[in-house]
């Protein structure tokens, strides 16, 4: 135990080097010396001082919630499905969460554009994840092969993107050209109120997380173990459900879809700190997590040029191989 | 003379599942501290009978009353305090250390949180020395043998600190001596511990050998002997079909038929 305090603090310190370097890095040239002015004292230069303070910080700090969050709530579906290729992405929690946005997007034109807030925007992602999540469940519930349920999953997922189709179809170009652009993934369009209701919404999903630790070690024997320890399934269920639904659906809600994160990282913090105990698991995931989601936007960036890539593609660009080369590996994946 | 105590009471139980009833009319005392073996075919409802107990599936009629209270009365939590349990299916996830498998078991005694008092440590230990597996506790369960891995299941179970432990087939996989061991261990659990222990198993020989009471699953029912009634009761001898395997009452084993 006393090893692992050590790693969490040593990782934490790189957390804090990479969020600053993510704070420098960007397509204005601004010099390292001046974003510490800027972050720990006064600067002159007003336009640097709004860059960083109003767009790159609110930035790192949404690429922290949105790595962190994905990654914890991979970890709980594959505890929950028992399934290692378990992921908010695969079993189609993230397009349950785009065809609530979807609905709220391009649905306005015959809804009325009264839905048209952020707020209603965050609760149809949230209630889109929950509702898809709940399918699949209901679904896993009665089929134990797990490769059935994430082919399930895929359907899932091909059905929902159906729907936006009709709606997109149906929906107005500006409307359309909203909900592509919110489908890249952005991490960089979200001001600091709405980071304030994205930490509020992150920091129940961890509670409720907190809430179930021991429950989820004990599932790690599987759900009759589970019981004999005295789990209330039913109960753990529900609460894994809604903590999913709210990690997932509320991050897909601010910055979009973000594939591969939330299967990639807990597989990558298995690999690395060599437990599936959740004590420990849990905040080195939520720290990976993090890491993994600021080096993408570093990337997406493009230093040194005006052009930013969608942060979809590439999480997805560097989590697909990272997952092949998962089920490649001799080991056997375990969760 | 000291009065018997029954832990584990069932009245006019009926097992099985919704298409196939195993068992029916099952009326038996378990009594405290003893070692109980559940014998029987293949198929004919052994681990039926178990799950029934531990309430992994529920009873079709009937009713089970631990310490004479009805076991469906038992709060999840509470039965946890209660009856521990090691199964056959491996399921679990192998990425854990063998210490804290076995710490898990304290989880019916832990915070909300999990952490382990200086009470959990030591009944770890305990649990740890008793099965002789001081060398493997840091381990991955994934680096055990079939031996070393049922060593670590028992003592899970023992580390849970119940009155009652439940094992399905806890032998199987494993070598002479490893069941030797395993059988003895429970005979020490029941006699130097007063715990009560019901598994089943399709070690016969070694069950009549070590056993205080043997229940024989077979044709729909489930009747308690002692090994001396039920090698005097000759059902043994008609337990398999007798152009394959006999049962020698004298030498009290299972024997190949010659062609």
């Amino acid at each position: 135990m006393k090893n692992h305090d050590l790693y969490i603090v040593f990782s934490l310190l790189i957390l804090v080097v990479f969020t600053l370097t993510n704070i420098s890095l960007g397509s204005v040239y601004i010099p390292v010396k001046e974003v510490f002015k800027i972050l720990f004292q006064q600067s002159e230069n007003e336009t640097w001082q709004y860059i960083i303070l109003d767009y790159r910080l609110p930035k790192a700090i949404t690429s922290i919630f949105v790595g962190s969050g994905l990654a914890l709530s991979g970890l709980l579906m594959q505890n929950l499905f028992r399934n290692p290729l378990a992921g908010p992405y695969i079993l189609g929690i993230s397009s349950g969460a785009s065809l609530g946005v979807a609905l709220v997007i391009l649905g306005s034109s015959f809804l009325g554009s009264f839905l048209l807030g952020n707020t209603s925007i965050v609760i149809a992602s949230s209630l889109g994840s929950c509702l898809v999540l709940l399918a699949v469940l209901g679904v896993a519930s009665k089929i134990k092969d797990t490769m059935a349920i994430l082919i399930i999953g895929l359907m899932f997922a091909s059905f929902t993107s159906a729907m936006v189709s009709v709606l997109s179809f149906f929906s107005s170009a500006e409307s359309l050209q909203k909900y592509i652009f919110w489908s890249f993934g952005n991490l960089g369009n979200i001001s600091w109120q709405e980071v304030q209701v994205f930490f509020i919404c992150w920091f129940i999903g961890l509670l409720l997380t907190l809430f179930c630790i021991k429950n989820l070690n004990s599932l790690l024997l599987g759900e009759a173990y589970a019981k004999s320890l005295g789990v209330n399934l039913k109960q753990n269920k529900f609460l894994v459900i809604v903590a999913t639904g709210i990690l997932a659906g509320s991050t897909t809600a601010f910055v979009g879809p973000i594939a591969f994160v939330g299967l990639a990282v807990p597989h990558l913090t298995r690999l690395v700190i060599k437990s599936s105990n959740h004590y420990i698991l849990i905040p080195f995931n939520l720290i990976f997590g993090a890491l993994i989601m600021l080096v993408c936007d570093s990337i997406s960036q493009l230093p040194g040029s005006v052009y930013t890539l969608p942060i979809n593609a590439v999480t997805s660009a560097f989590g697909a191989p990272i997952v092949i080369w998962l089920l490649l590996r001799k080991k056997k994946l375990m969760f | 003379m000291e009065t018997k105590k029954h832990i584990l009471t069932t009245k006019n139980l009926s097992i099985g599942y919704e298409k196939k009833q195993l068992a029916q009319d099952v009326c038996l005392q378990l009594e405290t501290g003893k070692l109980i073996a559940v014998i029987g075919k293949n198929g004919e409802g052994k681990s039926t009978f178990l799950k029934t107990i531990m309430r992994e599936i529920s009873a079709l009629s009937g009713k089970i009353y631990l310490e004479s209270k009805n076991l469906d009365d038992y709060d999840v939590k509470d039965l946890a305090t209660q009856m521990a349990i090691v199964l056959t299916k491996t399921s679990f996830s192998k990425n854990l250390s063998v210490f804290e498998f076995i710490a898990f078991a304290r989880q019916p005694y832990t915070n909300w949180i999990g952490k382990l008092t200086p009470t959990d440590q030591q009944k770890i230990e305990e649990a740890i020395s008793l099965l002789e597996i001081e060398d493997i506790v840091q381990k991955h369960l994934f680096e055990l043998s079939d031996g070393q891995l049922q060593k670590t299941q028992l003592a899970r179970a023992v580390a849970q600190d119940t009155p009652i432990i439940l094992l399905d087939e806890p032998t199987s996989h494993l070598d002479i001596y490893h069941k030797a061991f395993v059988f003895k261990l429970l005979k020490k659990l029941t006699s130097k511990f007063n715990k009560t222990i019901v598994f089943a198993t399709h070690e016969i020989e070694l069950a009549l050998q070590i056993c205080d009471q043997i229940l024989l699953v077979d044709h729909q029912k489930i009747e308690a002997f002692s090994p001396e009634n039920l090698i005097a009761s000759h059902q043994l001898e008609t337990l398999f079909p007798k152009n394959f395997v006999v049962f020698d009452p004298v030498e009290k084993r299972f024997k190949i038929q010659p062609e």
